[in-house]
């Protein structure tokens, strides 16, 4: 079954359901965003652009004759996505999202109950947005030999920079299952479930024989907690951004573990990461710093950085 | 010859259904006795932010056969994520998974008002939601062990009477 159709099943409810898995069998490819809003057509992104979809899964035209969700079909879903605990997921719903098996990251939209100026629940949910993520085996083979000295060491410091949306996480995974296929010990800080995928336990992407995820976990406490525990001879943390987040990269250099991490950002120069990109650049061997970019589908490998911001990349897309 | 033995039948059956009705009550302590366990294993499983299918498969590993049952059927159901409100599952999965047990509707009535509040917002509130059934149950058991032997005796002599005056209007 595709990731549609995965969803459909497990993840979607009342006439929800039907309709994604009729747009599923239906053979919609290249799906990477679902829109589903209270009493609005639903959309989905896909190969050729955005689909209003009917009630029976068939893509039609107009946005009026496509399937409208109900109060209903947006309460059972919700359900459906927090294993009938919605008390289990209170963090992530605060944070406004929750990852489902497959990696997939599904944004709630609805009534936010405050106090002391900090998001406490959600309430009344009237949005959801799925974002179908995408494994792409092998799409890091473009890039893994110019981010190390020598085949089946450890990678130099890397920096994966892109806008949200242009496949950071991808290629980081990828990066990651082909070290941990080399035998490298991969530790993963994971903290949304987006990068292994991983609820309950089961590992929904395939990052090799060597990694280890640890889930759920913020991703400051998760690499302290990989780099003193797991041994690990690279460290993997997607989206670093925060402040505390960059500290605990800068322990992980100091402490001659490799990292791959990613940052949202258009360039080398324009990085929410900066700090810790400069510390990367400079550090011995020099780190390097793939950006990516949005060509016509997500992936567009921009370039492969050195420390002199020379890009020693070709040109390509990542999936 | 015939109406002897019709006599017979008739005095022992009423006598077997006195007996019957004095253990029930025991019975049903014993269910509700293990709901009660139940409970308290669903309480900790949410405080440790299991999910509800796993808390629910996990204490029917747990529970002796009974009750278990139960647990074990809203679990796999849940797991196999229909498109349905939980409560919805939870009720329909009261009605097969507890028909062969002793409790009665009120206890049933007790089940489903919890089902309605399980899964939802907030841990406090899902502890609670437990609390109140748990209470129930205690209120109910102390009920029942109160009139236990009261009425134990009444069935069984109500049993053997009813018998008796059947017997000797079929005389």
């Amino acid at each position: 079954m595709n990731a549609l159709g995965d969803i459909a099943a497990g993840y979607a409810g009342g006439g929800l359901r039907e309709a994604l898995a009729g747009a599923a069998r239906g053979g919609l490819t290249g799906v990477r965003e679902i829109r589903v809003r209270l009493d609005k057509p639903l959309t989905i992104r896909a190969s050729g652009g955005d689909h209003f979809i009917a009630g029976d899964g068939v893509i039609v035209k107009e946005g009026g004759r496509a399937y409208k969700p109900t109060r209903k079909d947006i309460s059972v879903t919700l359900e459906l996505l927090a294993d009938y605990s919605i008390y289990a997921f209170q963090e992530e719903i605060k944070n406004g999202f929750i990852t489902i098996p497959g990696g997939h990251r599904v944004g709630l939209s609805g009534r936010c109950v405050c106090e002391g100026g900090a998001v406490t629940a959600m309430k009344n949910v009237s949005g959801l947005c799925y974002r179908v993520a995408g494994e792409v085996i092998g799409c890091g083979d473009a890039v893994i030999d110019l981010l190390r000295v020598n085949k089946g060491e450890s990678p130099r410091h890397t920096m994966i920079i892109s806008p949200p949306g242009c496949g950071k996480t991808t290629l980081l995974r990828d990066i990651i299952r082909i070290l941990s296929h080399e035998g490298l010990n991969v530790g993963v800080s994971d903290e949304r479930g987006e990068i292994a995928g991983t609820r309950g336990g089961h590992a929904g992407m395939d990052l090799g024989p060597s990694a280890d995820v640890l889930e759920g976990c913020p991703k400051t406490l998760g690499m302290h907690m990989l780099l003193r525990s797991m041994s690990p001879d690279v460290i993997a943390a997607d989206e670093l951004g925060r402040e505390e987040e960059l500290e605990a990269a800068r322990d992980i250099l100091n402490a001659g573990v490799s990292l791959i991490c990613s940052a949202h950002g258009t360039g080398v120069a324009d990085v929410r990461a900066g700090r810790i990109l400069k510390e990367i650049m400079g550090f011995k061997p020099p780190g390097r710093a793939v950006v990516l970019g949005r060509g016509s589908r997500p992936g567009l490998i921009l370039g492969v950085y050195d420390e002199q911001y020379n890009n020693l990349y070709g040109g390509g897309a990542v999936g | 010859m015939v109406k002897i033995l019709g006599c017979v039948l008739v005095l022992a059956s009423s006598v077997l259904l006195g007996i019957y009705y004095s253990f029930r009550d025991g019975y049903r302590m014993a269910n509700l006795s293990e709901i009660r366990k139940a409970l308290i294993i669903l309480k900790s499983e949410i405080t440790f932010s299991a999910t509800l299918p796993e808390a629910l498969l996990s204490i029917s590993d747990r529970l002796e056969a009974g009750v278990s049952g139960f647990f074990l059927l809203a679990g796999t159901r849940l797991t196999e994520k229909p498109s349905e409100e939980s409560a919805v599952i939870w009720r329909e999965c009261l009605k097969e998974g507890l028909a062969h047990s002793y409790l009665v509707n009120e206890d049933i009535e007790c089940l489903e008002r919890l089902g309605e509040t399980l899964g939802g917002l907030g841990k406090t509130a899902q502890e609670d939601g437990v609390d109140m059934a748990i209470m129930y149950i205690d209120s109910k058991v102390d009920e029942l062990r109160g009139s236990e032997a009261k009425n134990k005796k009444l069935y069984r002599s109500v049993g053997a009477a009813g018998g008796l005056l059947i017997t000797i209007l079929m005389i």
